[in-house]
Formats: structure tokens, C-alpha cells, sequence
């Protein structure tokens, strides 16, 4: 089934049945990839995919009392399908949309980008050379350590998607997408046996300076591992973030400045106040819509745990946070959000307080807040402490989890630690085993930020966060 | 009960699929094709909003496996090379002449061949291809696609609107999603089909006091249809009891104690700690320390764990895998002697141990790896009554957040969201939410003590391995009480 396909059917339809489509959305991707499994430096085996598939989304509309509703439904259209098999669920998706009466929204008109994305390294080289260039990468790196850490295992996957976006109200954009990821298991000898380490990393560019620092940095770490103690039983120690579970801690205030978030009250976050927990006044935010603010989500005064006395704490560094279309590097980038509204770089938390949200357009409409579009990705700026200065005291800091975990709606976190380094004053030793836990709602006022940033895996971020208040538990 | 059909589409390729593998055997020294046609549906009732799309299971396409000198290549693809668009219903696109026939033979030998050039491959014992022929059609009670979506989504919205109260309870969300699953696979001498239907359903809700939240869910899950829903109708007044109960949750004093697991926590334990532990590519990487542990004491004489798609009905069963392997039920640990591993097609041939029908894949156009099915422990002997009246202080622990697995070092991590303690025997009335579980695998296991009489499997959640490439699978089993470390 192709294009030309799908939009005789949404005609015939339009012309033939009684429940007529509204508007429709089309997503169309065309996806080949190459993959790669190493063992060592042998490749288990290699495949290659020749992927394509449509998103249809066709919106149905009604009235009831003078009132306009609309429903949804979204369905996948394979390219095997035939014409007759597309019309027919394309038809059933029209009666499921019927049966479902949401507030109206219109969906985007065509507009100019507001971002230039550039054209990926990778566009102009041969899948060959495109396997090859990632592959030396992580290896060369590897090779610097000498045996005394090594890849155990890697995987390769390197996909150029070509995408295509268009809707009712005459939206056609196209894009090129190119995304690399690798997943590899790093080990090193302990005298207690052989240690390990897993991480991952997306790329858009055949980078090989960011793929082996990737890779590099987490061989100096297992090799660490190899020495690790096990954690003790520490207490009121500052707790440092760093990379990836830093930039999860960022993106939970993120999460739940999103129009979706605050619109089905997942997020308590309001416009215009705080989200690290302190009262703001005279803030320069956007107007709240008269009706959007639920007074369930309010602060209490009443509520005496120690999370409220977490949150009526000082705010001991403020956060900015920034809704980015991209980042250089980063494969998520985009011109446009998935709805086809242009996207533009746009300020959402300043000096911890909420200034407007970002996400969906359906939900800006229903919220009364202006459409700003989903971003795929933030930033946050630096804070004000330089790494040097967070180590200068006693702190552990996690690498490594086994999971880090962070629940999107409560903010609530924890994860087992497989290589910590532990700073008692005097000396830095990494440690392993035991874990942490918290709530982001009520240790956020503790926040601080390194100078320092990095691009991660959705944002341009500081590199370390510390938080007080976390609950350590040891070993022993 | 209704029995499932087969995916006209893959009956409508199957002539074709045969005679393209039947043309392509003289080139390689092994070749076969997994077809795959799993459609879906997903329905959501959220707050001020109903919306229908189609789970992330949804594919259809093809995956051709070659093996030539002992390396192994894959060429997965949407549409067969050189494939026309039929015009009729339920007509399979197809290849429509002689000439194009040739054509998506020479392409597809052609993407194999380059693949196979890589001096890098590992060189493989021969791929068996033991003749077969068999099918399995799945029975549910209420087709998911034959019913009314507005029905559906009526009840959805009913069963939220019931535990949003406004004042505890601030938002909640129902969802029900089915996978119609229909695969077919065929080599020179095997020729199977296979189609069921599974569903899950989930109940979400949030509790708030001024900002802070707290959040629990009640699952449901089985190949079955819509009748599903009704356990997630049951639940919504203790699903909205939880939820009050969670916002007085208090941080526990970090430490070791003695632990009840409820099944799902359990069968989680089990999966994390010998599940991921025991896939047999983890043997082949070196990955896995469970290699050197085979026919040794991993676990008190309480701990007998099996893996298996075959003689359990949940999600993760089926008749054959993605490699076109029989299920089968494995004996992992059997009264703390671990036995056996669950293995993959090329791990298994590498390492010269038994095919277990454990190679799955996300997709058509994914990998197959060595992945879990149905995983739990063996019901034991005691009540879940006798177990809270043994603990001097201790906790129970249930609503399972996340586990994850380490192979090569034996740490566990395991977040549940309610914990409620127990003293001298007896619920204080204290709950603890979030906790994180973590110890060393076979001292968790070595300190199982009591097991109860009952068996639970849920199959709502997925299983990943490393942080992608997930699979329907199931756990639980019966109550397990332990030791672990809270935090």
C-alpha cells in the first residue's frame, strides 16, 4: 500500500460512507539499516533490513449541543497491504474514531521550518564504510587499554530512515534521518573473577572522537569496577549524578512541562510557580488560563511529612531548561513535531519557576496555553559549580547503575549500584553493591548543577547533579 | 470458546515462500524464512480524552536466515523483492510472473551473499533442519475484533471515571491492547504455522497530597480476549485503597530483612536472577557466571524454577519460536541445583547443548536472541498465612516497578511501590513506597524459606534484553519469603 493508495481510499470514503474523516495525518518511514553483533572481534552474524510502514491517523467530528468534538484512531498500514485490505481497516478506524468525543483542535497548517538540520556524515558513505568507521571506533579505543579492559560484546546498528509527514491541511514534509546506536559490555579481571559494565549510545554522525570517549570512559570504569569494595553503610552524604541518570533527573521536570502531563494531571507542575518546590512571587510567566489550574493540585499547607519540609526549603539552585528541536549529534532532532507544527527553541522552567509548557498541540488548545509543539529534546543550563568544587567534599557518586529508575509521574527514584566512587574527605575509592533512593518532588530544592555540560542521550546537560537528602544503603 | 484463524495474508505467501526457499537451498548450506503477520488493536480512556491506536507488536514481513561455510546472515525485509500490490481483498501482495520471481530470488541471494562476505563472521556447526510439519490456532472468549470499539471504550472510561475521586485519587487511565500473533516458518524440511491472540489490560492511578505523588496500577494479561477487563473491574476498590495508603507511605530504615514476595515480585526475582542469567548467548559471550554453577547449589532446596512456552497458557507461550524451534519446559534450577540454560539456535549449536525454542525476536526485522518465556518458581508447601505469622520484622512486598538482571556478577535490583511491614507476625499498618531491592543472587536464593501452595503468572509486562529488544513474556509463581536488602 502506498501513498496514492491511502489517499484514494480516505476519497472513496469521503465520498461513499456516512461517517466522513475530517482530517487525516500520514506518517510514512522507509527504513534500511545495516546491523553488526561482535564477540569480541568476531561478528556473530550480519543482517540487513529493508523496513517500510504508514501511520494513518484519521480524525472524525461531531457536534452535540452547539458544541464540536473530535475523535481519533491510528492505525499501521503495512506496504503488502492490498487496496481493498487498506480501505477496509482504514474504514474501521473511521468507526472507532467516531466513537470517541474529545474536545475539537485543528490540526497544524503548513509552515517553514524554524531549523535547519543538517545533512548526517553518514549520508555520503557506503554501508560498508559506514559499519567500518563506528566499529574502528570502538575498538581502536579499546585497544588503548591493553588487555587490561576490553569489549566482551558490541552491537551495531546503523538505520537511514527516509520520513515523510502529511496531513489534510496540505502538510508534505520530508526528511532524512540517520541513526546510529550501539549497544557494548565492557569487562575487566578481578581477583574475584571477570567484571562487567554495560552502556549504550545514539549518534547521528560518523563521530569517532564522541563513539570512543563512549566506549573509553566506561573501560576506565570497569576497570575500576575490578578494584571496587563493597559499599558501606553511609549517611547525609551528598549524592553526585552523573551522565545519563543526570540528565533522567532533568528531564522529569521536563516531563511534566509537557502540555499532556499537566492537561490529565499526571504532573502537578502549574504555570507560573516553582516546580523545585519554594514559593516564587512576581514571576514573568505565561497568563494561566482562567479554568486550567485544579485546585487538587495545589500546595498543601496542612501536610507535615518530610517531603513538605523538603519542598518549603530554599531552593539552593534554580533551574533553567530550554525545549530544543536539536542538538548536533543527536538523531532525534527535527525541524517539526509529530503533529507537522514547526519547532523553535523555547524556554520553559526559568530560575525554577515554570514559564510555559511545551508538548502536544491538542492539549495546549484544551489548556488554553499557546502551541509551542512536543519537542524531542531540552537543555539545561549550566549551574554554578564547577565539577573540581562538588569533589571537594565528601560525596558518593554513582556511575553505574543496574537500572536507574525514575517514575515519571511521582519523580520518585532508585537503582542498585554496580560501580560508585566514594569520597570520604581524603581518599576517592570506587565501591559496588547497595543502592539509592528518593523523590525528586522533595530533594529538587537541593539541586545543584555543574559548570561543566555534555551533550547526552536527549539533551545538551550538565554533566553532574548533587542531591542531598538520598537515601544511601550499603552493604553491610 | 472461538478459535483464532490464520493470517490469510501468510496463507495467500506461503506457495511463494516455499518455492523462494526451494530455489534459494542450492546456494546456501542452510536457508529458511519466518513470516510474520501480528496485527493489534489498543484502546485508551484518559482524562478528558478517548483515543484508539495499535500496540507497538504490530508487523508484518519476512526474515530470510542463510548459513554458507558456517556463517550466518539475515536479510529482513517489509514487502518480497519485486512484489506486486494485489487489488482484491485478503490477497497477499505477490509476486506475479516468472521474471519477477527470479528477480526478488537473485535480490534476496544477492543482500544474503554481500552479508556473508564478512571475513569477521563467526563460522557456526550446520543449522539442523529436522523435518515438520505442524500448526496451533488459539481459543479465546470475547474477539476483541469483533467487538464495538465504542463499547470498549465506554467501559474503559467507566472503569476510570470509578476511581478518580478528585480529592485522593487525581487521574487514572485504563488501557486494553490484544496482539492477534500469527507466524509462519518454513526451511527445506519444516513447514509450521501459528496463531493466538493475547491481551493485557492496565488500570493506572495517581494519588496526590499538595505536590507530592504516588502511583499504582493493577495488570491483567493472558491469551485471552476482551474477558480481561473484568479482573480489572474487580480491582478498582482496592487499586483506590492502595493508592490512599501509599500517600501516608513512609522512608524505610535501610537494612537487610526478612522479605514475602508476592507472585509477580517472585516470578520477577526468578526471571532476573535466573532467567536473563541462563540464556545461553550470555553462556556463549562469557556473559554469565551461571555457566560455571551448572549441576551445583545455587538456591535452598525450596527453589525449583522452570522456564518454558510450552504446558503453562500466558503470554509467553506459543508452538514454535523465531528460529522455528519446537517449545519446550526447562528444568532451570531443580531444589537449588541449577540444571539447565534456555537457549537460542546458534548459542546452542556453538556451545552443543539442546535447541530449547527460546529464540524470539521483537520483530520480523530484529535479531533473534535467547529470550525468556513463562518463568516462574515451583509451588512449595506453606500458606501465605503461615509465612506473615513467621516474620519477627519484615515487610511484604508487591506492585512490581522494574527488576534487572546481572549476569556476570549476580546483583539483583528489584523496585516494588508497596511495601507493608510486618512485626511479630502481624501487618503493623505501616507502608513503605518506593523500594529498592538488591542483593547477591544465590544468597537471595539460598535464604528462600518458605514457598507457598499458590500460582500465579502475569504476562503484562516485557521483557528487554539490555535496553531494547523486547518480548512477550510472563513470570510469577507462588509467594516466596527471603532475605534481601531494602533501601
Amino acid at each position: 500500500m502506498m501513498i496514492d493508495t491511502i489517499r484514494e481510499a480516505i476519497a472513496s470514503i469521503n465520498s461513499n460512507d456516512a461517517i466522513k474523516i475530517a482530517d487525516w495525518r500520514l506518517v510514512e518511514r522507509v527504513i534500511s539499516r545495516q546491523e553488526r553483533y561482535y564477540v569480541a572481534n568476531r561478528a556473530e552474524q550480519a543482517r540487513m533490513v529493508d523496513d517500510r510502514g504508514y501511520a494513518l491517523t484519521v480524525y472524525v467530528d461531531s457536534a452535540q449541543s452547539g458544541t464540536k468534538f473530535r475523535g481519533e484512531a491510528t492505525i499501521s498500514l503495512q506496504p503488502s497491504f492490498s487496496a481493498a485490505d487498506g480501505l477496509l481497516k482504514i474504514r474501521q478506524a473511521v468507526v472507532a474514531a467516531s466513537k470517541s468525543r474529545n474536545p475539537w483542535f485543528a490540526l497544524p497548517e503548513p509552515s517553514a521550518p524554524k531549523v535547519k538540520l543538517p545533512i548526517s556524515g553518514f549520508e555520503s558513505l557506503t554501508p560498508a564504510d559506514q559499519v567500518e568507521i563506528a566499529r574502528d571506533a570502538f575498538f581502536s579505543a579499546a585497544a588503548r587499554f591493553e588487555g587490561s579492559a576490553r569489549i566482551n560484546a558490541l552491537e551495531l546498528f546503523i538505520t537511514r530512515e527516509r520520513r515523510r509527514l502529511l496531513n489534510s491541511r496540505g502538510i508534505d514534509y520530508s526528511t532524512v534521518v540517520w541513526r546510529g546506536y550501539s549497544e557494548f559490555v565492557v569487562e575487566a579481571d578481578s581477583p574475584s573473577g571477570t567484571v562487567e559494565l554495560f552502556d549504550d549510545i545514539e549518534f547521528s554522525e560518523p563521530d569517532p572522537a564522541r563513539l570512543a570517549s563512549s566506549i573509553a570512559s566506561r573501560l576506565a570504569q570497569v576497570h575500576d569496577r575490578a578494584l571496587a569494595a563493597p559499599m558501606p553503610q553511609l549517611r547525609d552524604l551528598p549524592v553526585i549524578l552523573r551522565g545519563k541518570e543526570a540528565e533522567e533527573a532533568f528531564a522529569w521536570f521536563y516531563g511534566n512541562s509537557r502540555t499532556e502531563a499537566v492537561y490529565s494531571k499526571a504532573s502537578a507542575f502549574e504555570v507560573g510557580k516553582s516546580v523545585q518546590g519554594a514559593a516564587h512571587s512576581d514571576v514573568d510567566a505565561e497568563p494561566v488560563p482562567q479554568g486550567a489550574t485544579d485546585s487538587t493540585c495545589a500546595t498543601s499547607t496542612s501536610d507535615t511529612s518530610a517531603a513538605a519540609a523538603a519542598l518549603s526549603a530554599p531552593v539552593a539552585e534554580p533551574l533553567d531548561l530550554w525545549a530544543e528541536p536539536a542538538i548536533e549529534g543527536l538523531p532525534a532532532s527535527t525541524a517539526f513535531d509529530p503533529d507537522g507544527f514547526p519547532l523553535e527553541r523555547t524556554e520553559v522552567i526559568s530560575g525554577g519557576v515554570l514559564k510555559t509548557l511545551t508538548g502536544s498541540v491538542r492539549h495546549a488548545d484544551w489548556l488554553g496555553f499557546p502551541r509551542r509543539g512536543a519537542f524531542p529534546l531540552f537543555s539545561v543550563s549550566p549551574g554554578s559549580t564547577r565539577l573540581e568544587k562538588l569533589h571537594a567534599a565528601p560525596y558518593l557518586e554513582p556511575v553505574m547503575f543496574s537500572d536507574f529508575q525514575l517514575d515519571p509521574v511521582t519523580g520518585d527514584f532508585g537503582a542498585e549500584i554496580r560501580l560508585a566512587y566514594y569520597f570520604d574527605g581524603k581518599h576517592t575509592v570506587p565501591v559496588s553493591g547497595g543502592s539509592i533512593s528518593g523523590s525528586l518532588s522533595a530533594l529538587s530544592g537541593s539541586m545543584r548543577r555543574s559548570v561543566e555540560t555534555e551533550v547526552a542521550s536527549r539533551s545538551r546537560s550538565p554533566v553532574a547533579l548533587m542531591l542531598n537528602g538520598v537515601t544511601i544503603t550499603g552493604n553491610a | 470458546m472461538q478459535q483464532r484463524t490464520h493470517s490469510s495474508f501468510l496463507l495467500a505467501a506461503k506457495p511463494q515462500l516455499a518455492d523462494i526457499i526451494s530455489q534459494l537451498k542450492p546456494h546456501f548450506d542452510y536457508i529458511s524464512v519466518l513470516a510474520t503477520d501480528d496485527r493489534g488493536l489498543s484502546y485508551f480512556a484518559l482524562p478528558g480524552e478517548t483515543r484508539t491506536t495499535e500496540p507497538m507488536w504490530v508487523q508484518r514481513g519476512f526474515v530470510f536466515r542463510a548459513q554458507r561455510g558456517g556463517k550466518v546472515a539475515e536479510y529482513a525485509c517489509a514487502v518480497l523483492p519485486g512484489a506486486v500490490r494485489a487489488r482484491g481483498a485478503s490477497q497477499a501482495s505477490r509476486i506475479d510472473s516468472a521474471a519477477t520471481m527470479r528477480s526478488a530470488i537473485d535480490t534476496i541471494r544477492d543482500r544474503l551473499d554481500a552479508l556473508l562476505v564478512d571475513p569477521s563472521l563467526i563460522a557456526f556447526p550446520q543449522i539442523p533442519d529436522e523435518p515438520a510439519v505442524a500448526e496451533y490456532l488459539g481459543e479465546i472468549e470475547e474477539d476483541p475484533f469483533r467487538a464495538d470499539p465504542e463499547s470498549i471504550l465506554r467501559r474503559l472510561s467507566a472503569i476510570r471515571e470509578r476511581i478518580t475521586d478528585g480529592k485522593t485519587v487525581v487521574m487514572a487511565q485504563a488501557r486494553y491492547e490484544c496482539v492477534d500473533v500469527s507466524r509462519m516458518f518454513i526451511s527445506p524440511n519444516r513447514s509450521l504455522t501459528q496463531s493466538f491472540l493475547w491481551s493485557q489490560a492496565y488500570l493506572f492511578g495517581v494519588a496526590r497530597r499538595g505536590q507530592m505523588s504516588k502511583m499504582s496500577y493493577q495488570p491483567a494479561s493472558g491469551r485471552k480476549g476482551l474477558e480481561i477487563l473484568a479482573t480489572i473491574e474487580d480491582s478498582v476498590p482496592r487499586l483506590a485503597k492502595e493508592l490512599a495508603d501509599l500517600l501516608d507511605a513512609q522512608p524505610m530504615k535501610p537494612g537487610e530483612y526478612d522479605v514475602i514476595l508476592d507472585p509477580d515480585m517472585a516470578g520477577t526475582l526468578a526471571h532476573e536472577a535466573f532467567g536473563h542469567g541462563v540464556e545461553t548467548d550470555m553462556f556463549f559471550k562469557k556473559r554469565a557466571r551461571a555457566i560455571e554453577y551448572v549441576g551445583k547449589r545455587v538456591g535452598s532446596d525450596l527453589v525449583t524454577m522452570y522456564d518454558g512456552a510450552a504446558e503453562v497458557d500466558q503470554t509467553g507461550s506459543f508452538l514454535f519460536d523465531d528460529e522455528g524451534v519446537f517449545a519446550s519446559k526447562t528444568l532451570v534450577i531443580d531444589k537449588g541445583i541449577l540444571k539447565s540454560g534456555i537457549s537460542d539456535t546458534l548459542s546452542a549449536l556453538a556451545l552443543g547443548i539442546p535447541r530449547t525454542g527460546n529464540g524470539r525476536r521483537e520483530a520480523f526485522s530484529h535479531k533473534a536472541y535467547a529470550r525468556m518465556t513463562n518463568t516462574y518458581f515451583a509451588p512449595g508447601n506453606s500458606t501465605l498465612d503461615e509465612m506473615i505469622a513467621s516474620i519477627k520484622h519484615g515487610w511484604q512486598l508487591s506492585r512490581l516497578n522494574s527488576g534487572m538482571e546481572d549476569p556476570r556478577n549476580w546483583g539483583i535490583q528489584l523496585i516494588c511501590m508497596v511495601g507493608r511491614e510486618i512485626k511479630d507476625g502481624k501487618f503493623t499498618g505501616r507502608v513503605a513506597s518506593p523500594i529498592v531491592c538488591s542483593g547477591y543472587v544465590p544468597d537471595v536464593l539460598s535464604a528462600v524459606s518458605m514457598v507457598s501452595r499458590d500460582f500465579e503468572l502475569g504476562g503484562s509486562g516485557a521483557c528487554g534484553k539490555g535496553h531494547k529488544e523486547y518480548a512477550k513474556v510472563s513470570s510469577g509463581g507462588p509467594y516466596v519469603k527471603t532475605r534481601m536488602r531494602l533501601g
